[in-house]
């Protein structure tokens, strides 16, 4: 039989998208996420006695978009569909399930396209329903100003996929890889970001911690995924194209490196 | 014709500083099966990691059917059943199966059909269409695993550690799954520390101890050296002491024990066995009982372990009672 090289996988994308939610119980999670701006919505609107003005209208949108732009909410479900840990019930040694998987005729590239391909549909499938509830929702009040154009769904596509990028980073990385990754990525951003707005530490060794850190910022900083809004951008004067292309390269980093770690991987006793 | 060729294999860790396998060399001809023994820690593992493309050799080469391990093609062709059966747990079998299935890259029309014969094959009488994988004991997992392995023909089938967790009837199973794969014509590289059912099933062996492959031996050529021959005479007024070591002597079988009536020598074949008979019978004693004592793989595996490749069987035909002191990997098989 001859095999030839592909970049997808049809079993490895219908296994991270539909067969784990064969059994409902799984799919409470991601039911939960997505009701919960609407289930806000409801509670705010039912027993709040505000004025809905239209101030009051732009701030409810507002809020609902804050949502599907929260990073959290992101790299959950991509972990939901990535990893086989929650489907499980408990951590599983994700190794051992992968060095299976791997004497099977399928390039490790093709393993993190497909399953990144599959987390990127799954969770924007999801987050669109999340803000579609929501505009039903807000629609029974009387509340107009949600949007669900095209803008927005690209929008969810695009910061699904910055945030599916790093979860199969982290799930193709050797662990200590991916968790020192981890610490230094969300480290250097959250410190960066405390730091910039913090005093001017007297203490030199303070001075120096700070100088430090906001250099590390300044450097791998940038590498933080990140949620989009297409239609703040779009309403812009100008365009940024400085941000919208760092956060593409930063997509295409992330799956570069998941697919290197990957193939780097050694799946055996003393390799992880 | 040789389908697996290993040559100078070395695999390291830790820069070097642990050498999990050191250069070796061994072949695995077409439709033959072919076992791996050794203590814990030996570097079996680590070899079934390099044969199947898992782990990158620090040196050395694999040539599978002429090709790399990494080559997908290579892939197509093999089946592997895991000693840890860490499988997605959430799924039915009946899923496990398809989703394996699928990834051998067979065609979706066998599926079915394909699925049901190597359940028969393993003989697991559950419901699969509704039994989860987490659902199942250790020996049941690994007759799903042999399962999938054997899903789509493959071959070349390895297994490591194939009667971990498995009850007696689970043995028997194995065993005869192993022989009826080996006569339709398929390679099997089998990675146990049951050594009884190694020598059952395999054709060839190879002795790993910290990495090095010591020997690698035909079965049959073992079973011969392995054997003591037993002979009982009748009292006679002669020397027999003295018949017997120079019959020994003559017949170049180390003597082992001489009590009584009765001697046991080492011998390498059955003409042997024929020569001293006739000879002890030439110097005066009447033979009128004799018979073979086999000696387990078991006690071959705990003799001491020496570089060179032939010492062991020297060692063996020399001293055939004697067992090493070196119990570090194989008292547990000397359990086993």
């Amino acid at each position: 039989m001859q095999i030839h090289r592909t970049l997808f996988n049809p079993a490895i994308f219908v296994h991270t998208l539909c067969v784990k939610f064969a059994n409902p119980r799984y799919l409470l999670l991601p039911i939960l996420l997505v009701g919960v701006p609407a289930f806000a919505l409801l509670i705010s609107l039912s027993f709040s006695h505000m004025q809905l003005n239209d101030e009051a209208k732009k701030m409810i949108a507002k809020s609902v978009h804050a949502y599907i732009s929260q990073p959290s909410v992101y790299l959950l479900l991509a972990f939901l569909f990535i990893s086989d840990a929650i489907a499980s019930g408990k951590l599983v040694a994700e190794s051992d399930t992968l060095a299976l998987l791997f004497t099977r005729p399928m390039t490790r590239f093709c393993y993190v396209l497909t399953r990144y391909l599959a987390a990127v549909i799954g969770t924007s499938f999801f987050m669109y329903c999340a803000i579609l509830l929501a505009y039903i929702v807000a629609l029974f009040y009387g509340v107009y100003t949600i949007d669900i154009g095209w803008l927005t769904v690209l929008s969810i596509v695009l910061s699904a996929a910055s945030w599916c990028s790093m979860a199969i980073f982290l799930h193709s990385a050797a662990p200590v890889v991916a968790i020192i990754t981890m610490f230094i990525l969300f480290g250097c951003g959250g410190m960066g970001s405390i730091y910039s707005h913090a005093q001017e530490p007297t203490n030199a060794f303070l001075q120096i911690l700070k100088t430090l850190i906001l250099f590390l910022d300044q450097w791998f900083g940038d590498f933080m995924p990140n949620s989009i809004d297409l239609a703040t951008m779009a309403a812009a004067s100008a365009f940024d194209t400085y941000e919208f292309s760092i956060f593409i390269s930063n997509i295409a980093f992330f799956i570069l490196i998941a697919a290197f770690s990957l193939s780097c991987r050694e799946f055996s006793y003393g390799s992880d | 014709m040789s389908l697996i060729v290993v040559e100078n294999l070395t695999k390291t860790y830790k820069q070097g500083k642990v050498k999990a396998v050191d250069k070796a060399c061994f072949e695995v001809n077409e439709g033959e099966v072919f076992g791996l023994i050794g203590p814990n820690g030996a570097g079996k593992t680590t070899i079934f990691g390099c044969l199947l493309a898992l782990t990158e050799p620090t040196s050395g080469t694999i040539k599978i059917d002429g090709m790399s391990p990494f080559d997908l093609d290579v892939k197509a062709q093999l089946g592997f059943l895991p000693e840890r059966p860490c499988y997605s747990r959430w799924m039915t079998i009946k899923q496990f199966l398809t989703y394996h299935h699928w990834l051998s890259g067979r065609p979706a029309s066998e599926c079915e059909s394909e699925i049901k014969r190597v359940i028969a094959l393993v003989e697991l009488d559950i419901d699969i269409n509704r039994r989860k994988v987490k659902e199942m004991s250790r020996g049941m997992l690994q007759r799903v695993g042999i399962a999938q392995a054997l899903i789509g023909h493959p071959r070349i089938f390895f297994l490591d550690e194939p009667t971990s967790g498995m009850d007696p009837l689970g043995f028997i199973l194995i065993r005869k799954l192993l022989l009826q794969c080996k006569a339709d014509g398929m390679t099997i590289v089998l990675n146990s520390h049951h050594l009884n059912e190694v020598e059952k099933v395999c054709d060839r062996i190879a002795f790993i101890r910290k990495g090095n492959i010591e020997e690698v031996a035909n079965i049959s050529e073992l079973a011969e050296v392995r054997q003591l021959l037993i002979v009982s005479w009748l009292p006679c007024e002669a020397d027999p002491q003295s018949i017997v070591a120079a019959v020994a002597e003559k017949s170049d079988c180390p003597l082992v024990e001489c009590v009584g009536e009765t001697a046991k020598f080492t011998v390498a074949s059955n003409a042997k066995a024929a020569e001293i008979i006739s000879s002890l019978s030439a110097g005066g004693l009447h033979v009128y009982a004799s018979k073979f004592e086999k000696r387990e793989l078991v006690e071959l595996f705990l003799t001491t372990p020496s570089n060179s490749s032939e010492s062991r069987l020297k060692n063996l035909v020399e001293n055939p009672l004697e067992k090493s002191d070196d119990t570090s990997g194989g008292s547990q098989n000397a359990n086993s």
